[in-house]
């Protein structure tokens, strides 16, 4: 599976212009996710007028990524609109500082601290579980790192992230990031049937979403997709488990480095800085201004909207970006080992998030 | 294959999500706008 190519910057010169230049894709975004919401909306009327017929009951960010993946697949995403479509990822994270708001600060010291805890376990494990199919399914070593980057870290960000730093192959690379992505899209489906089976709580539930879908958007959706409040512990998760991206990928750098198989890291806290994904800073500082009272109950509800504004685009965006029709051009071993991988990192974080569950972990 | 072309902006990105979730999130504080619907 491809991934599109999206660029980010725009042969345009003035504001005004590179705007235009972006505005077909935002709007294609848009009206992809009011679609879905569209949808939702009518399927919900229609199960209450028509009770006996079987109108499926999904979400609006499913039908967001649904539609998305149905037209990225069918009619492709056209030039005109690849810029704006790039603009998915400013989406996701407005929504994810917005949702920062819906935070005590002693919630994120609490939860993040168990999550940062969690995750820490959580990489080690993988880590070593991808290393070690990598090596049993022959895959080529730096194919294999990017893997267990991508699946043990926030998928697509991570592997974009350690691309140049250990100066992967372009095939790898998008290998790398066709598997998460098909993982990420099983995960919609799969998770929450595996959290209704288990009757998992909201929190419960949200963490496990948040430690073992590896790419943000599916992550957040996997997670919302369980409940409203699944979806924010979900992104609580989520974003602790971002947090870990530099660490990581510096130390790959480093090792490929001292194997002369790519560039040194010279200045190893600029490197860190650099991959450090800074809206998190922005998700705190909301989460602080909510803890201090900045806003009344009715602005929180506000914000929370906002970010669900901002998430409908950003989901859509996923749906399209997604390829299924190069699934099976890179060869089946790839896809195998991130199967497998992610199989066995879902069976650990669900038993991690069990077990803190039950040592007293409560909200 | 192209390899995508996603994250070369990333810090940009980043701090452009938060500039407009912080100037957001005070545009609703002082109420120059109006409660926002989903």
């Amino acid at each position: 599976m491809s991934v599109q190519t999206i660029p980010v910057s725009t042969p345009a010169s003035s504001p005004s212009t590179r705007f235009l230049h972006v505005l077909p894709g935002v709007l294609l975004l848009f009206g992809i996710g009011l679609l879905g919401k569209l949808l939702e909306h009518t399927s919900v009327v229609l199960r209450t007028t028509h009770p006996g017929l079987p109108f499926p009951h999904l979400e609006y960010v499913l039908w967001a990524i649904l539609l998305g993946l149905a037209i990225g697949n069918t009619l492709g995403v056209a030039k005109l609109f690849q810029p704006g479509v790039a603009t998915y990822e400013l989406w996701l994270k407005l929504g994810i500082v917005l949702v920062g708001a819906r935070f005590l600060l002693q919630d994120i010291l609490h939860i993040g601290g168990l999550s940062l805890a969690l995750v820490a376990v959580e990489l080690t494990l993988s880590l070593s579980m991808m290393h070690l199919l990598g090596r049993i399914f022959r895959l080529p070593p730096k194919l294999t790192s990017l893997l267990a980057m991508g699946s043990s870290i926030c998928g697509v960000t991570a592997i974009m992230a350690a691309r140049g730093a250990i100066e992967a192959e372009e095939e790898d690379t998008s290998t790398a990031i066709a598997a998460i992505l098909t993982l990420g899209a099983i995960a919609l489906f799969t998770f929450p049937a595996i959290g209704h089976a288990l009757h998992m709580s909201q929190q419960g539930y949200g963490m496990w979403a948040g430690l073992a879908v590896d790419n943000t958007a599916e992550s957040l959706v996997t997670g919302a997709l369980y409940g409203e409040e699944a979806g924010r512990w979900t992104v609580l998760a989520k974003t602790a488990r971002s947090g870990f991206i530099g660490f990581v990928v510096l130390a790959y750098a480093v090792y490929w480095s001292s194997r002369g198989m790519a560039p040194d890291v010279e200045h190893k806290g600029v490197f860190l800085w650099r991959k450090f994904p800074k809206f998190i800073l922005g998700f705190i500082a909301l989460s602080i201004l909510a803890t201090a009272g900045f806003f009344t109950h009715s602005q929180l509800t506000s914000l929370a909207n906002l970010s669900k504004w901002a998430f409908l685009p950003a989901f859509a965006g996923v749906g399209l970006r997604t390829n299924l029709r190069d699934l099976t051009k890179q060869g089946w071993r790839p896809l195998i080992v991130g199967i497998l991988g992610e199989i066995a990192i879902a069976l650990i974080t669900l038993a991690l998030v069990y077990w803190s569950y039950s040592h007293g972990v409560t909200r | 294959m192209a390899a995508p072309q996603i994250s070369n902006s990333r810090i940009n990105i980043d701090l452009v999500a938060v500039a407009i979730a912080l100037t957001l999130a005070a545009l609703i504080r002082f109420d120059l706008i109006p409660p926002i619907g989903f």
